[in-house]
């Protein structure tokens, strides 16, 4: 005997097992034992019947919709209201129609299983009326009533019939109403975003490159041209944080405005030191003890409060948005810290005023885009590339060095629309 | 309440109530057979709707010298098989080189059938199949070889693996269940 106690007792477990099926089961059972049962003519009348009671349904839906629109001046509130009062109507449709003809619907249409239809529950409800050419083109009345999928929720979880209903010999005014319920959708679903997205604040932070741009080969320290040089900054990194307001001027023109810091960080190699004492702070103020020493590096921190203004255009505006900015900055000077390399030297911070060999007020012009992504009602994410070039030098114009930095950087922003 | 051959009769004439009964009575077995050959609850319920098509359609020609459970369930394991060919096609079965270690005799006592389901459902394709047909609906490896266009060999290096496979995770969810005491369902 081949089968052993192993096998036995595997058999066994089985033996009496039970597990219940879905309900579906029985239901795709009784359509297919329909579908063989030569009933197809009374299922297409069903389905026809069915199908007609959907559209009137639709219809009065759409006339309720029509007239609230008159009545009200908001139109996504009319939009809203007209579709949620009229689910009540279609979900009772929907229960009389899953009730007693989705079975024969799916029936009739014998090139899709049934199975398939009923078992997946999240597959949304396609209703596709249409109407012969003719019609199409004198009415422009080709529905397509897949696009009402959002206004009828509830019916999306029973059945996906399509339904090709018959070309009428008059032009239908319940299709006309619905061919202008479907205009009015699109246009409400196009406007929707661009309605809700009038202010809107962002934070972001953003870090890229920093190109000091200087027009002389090489730079005497300020005030000290004939002791001491030093060589040209390299480019550096810059870095950001910025906190913005915008708001829409017109359907495509946005003005913005906010607060940035900036953070430039530059290297260049000096020969200059300050005798014994070692300070370089000291020879800034004073050269009577500056000396050349051994060449050595220094990196060069500024800080920058930057006021950007900015106009920006929006090229696209779905989920995914689409805008370029341009415009200038006032930026106010706070600190530059020299660190050099040797440690004989001591860390040096040349703040704005009179003494200071840095303009305190500077102008930038800006150039930047910004793709975004709406992750929620109230949010964006964006990635913001963009050019920051100073419009002047930001020495004083006595001195001979002339540095109009470039940063080129990548920020990652958040907008809370308001 | 209709006896089986009441409801046979029935049946046969096409009386939608006493099909549904029908179903109601056997239904949840079969749907058991559905899935031992099956990955998923959907896929079970699909063959499990095709057979029981089959059996409303084959009532004509069923002779009641065999036990309409048995009957259906042959046809439930055929459709379930014509389901399954496309893919054993798609993915041959092979021999495998399986040695049959020699283990001590798994024991199923504390294992709830639908652990001994998922255990199944989890064997590779061709052994599933092989191991059902073999183990629980019992046919030899001659028969389970021309049912499926295999070699013999290939059917018992199959259900070798199979029973390896399926001891070692008995043994696994025995250790689990003397150690906490209960089955996990």
């Amino acid at each position: 005997m081949e089968q052993q106690k192993f096998e036995e007792s595997f058999k066994g477990a089985f033996r009496n097992a039970e597990i219940e099926p879905s309900d579906t089961v029985w239901t795709n059972v009784e359509l297919d034992l329909d579908q063989h049962s030569g009933k197809k003519g009374l299922l297409i009348l069903i389905q026809l019947l069915a199908a007609a009671s959907i559209v009137f349904a639709m219809g009065i839906g759409g006339v309720y919709y029509l007239d609230s629109a008159q009545v009200q001046n908001s139109q996504s509130a009319k939009l809203n209201n007209a579709t949620l009062d009229n689910l009540d109507e279609i979900n009772s449709q929907e229960s009389i129609i899953s009730n007693s003809t989705s079975a024969a619907l799916d029936q009739s249409n014998s090139s899709v299983k049934p199975s398939k239809m009923l078992k997946d529950g999240t597959e949304s409800l396609q209703i596709v009326a249409v109407i012969n050419e003719e019609m199409s083109r004198s009415r422009n009345a080709k529905v397509e009533f897949s696009q009402l999928q959002r206004p009828l929720p509830k019916l999306s979880k029973v059945f996906q019939p399509t339904l090709i209903i018959s070309p009428p010999t008059e032009p239908d005014a319940g299709m006309l109403l619905l061919a202008r319920l479907q205009d009015e959708e699109r246009k409400y679903q196009q406007e929707e975003i661009i309605v809700n997205e009038k202010i809107w604040t962002s934070v972001g932070i953003g870090a890229g490159t920093f190109h000091p741009n200087t027009n002389s080969s090489s730079l005497s320290l300020q005030g000290f041209d004939n002791i001491a040089s030093s060589s040209n900054p390299s480019a550096g990194t810059s870095y950001s944080a910025a906190v913005s307001v915008a708001g829409k001027i017109s359907r495509r023109i946005v003005l913005q405005g906010g607060v940035t810091y900036l953070s430039y960080n530059a290297e260049y190699t000096s020969s200059a030191a300050l005798g014994t004492k070692a300070s370089l702070n000291e020879f800034i103020v004073s050269n009577e003890q500056l000396v050349a020493t051994s060449p050595y590096k220094v990196s060069s921190n500024l800080k920058y409060m930057s006021i950007p203004i900015q106009a920006g255009f929006i090229l696209f505006e779905k989920n995914l948005a689409l805008q370029i900015n341009t415009g200038i900055s006032t930026d106010i000077f706070l600190q530059n810290t020299l660190t050099p390399e040797n440690s004989d030297l001591d860390k040096v911070t040349q703040s704005s005023g009179a003494d200071s060999p840095y303009r305190t007020i500077n102008f930038s012009g800006l150039v930047s885009s910004e793709l975004s992504y709406k992750v929620g009602d109230h949010y964006r994410i964006a990635i913001n590339p963009g050019l920051r070039y100073a419009l002047n030098s930001i020495y004083r114009s006595e001195d001979s060095a002339q540095i109009e930095p470039v940063s080129v950087d990548l920020a990652l922003r958040f907008r809370y629309i308001f | 309440m209709l006896s089986e051959n009441e409801l046979i009769e029935a049946c046969r004439k096409g009386n939608r109530a006493s099909q549904k009964a029908l179903y109601d009575r056997f239904c949840k077995k079969m749907m058991v057979v559905c899935l031992r050959y099956s990955r998923s609850t959907p896929e079970a319920e699909d063959i499990l709707q095709e057979g029981f098509v089959k059996v409303f359609h084959g009532l004509e020609g069923f002779r009641q010298d065999a036990k309409l459970e048995t009957w259906m369930t042959r046809i439930m394991v055929n459709t379930a098989l014509n389901h399954h060919r496309k893919k054993l096609y798609l993915f041959p079965m092979v021999d495998v080189e399986e040695i049959e270690i020699p283990q001590p005799e798994a024991s199923l006592s504390g294992i709830h059938f639908t652990q001994l389901l998922e255990m199944i459902q989890s064997l590779p394709q061709g052994c599933q199949v092989i191991f059902n047909m073999f183990a629980i609906e019992g046919y030899g490896h001659k028969e389970i070889a021309k049912m499926l266009s295999i070699s013999e060999g290939t059917s018992k290096s199959q259900y070798a693996r199979a029973k390896n496979l399926l001891q070692a995770k008995i043994m696994k969810e025995s250790k689990y269940h003397q150690t906490y005491g209960a089955a996990k369902v």
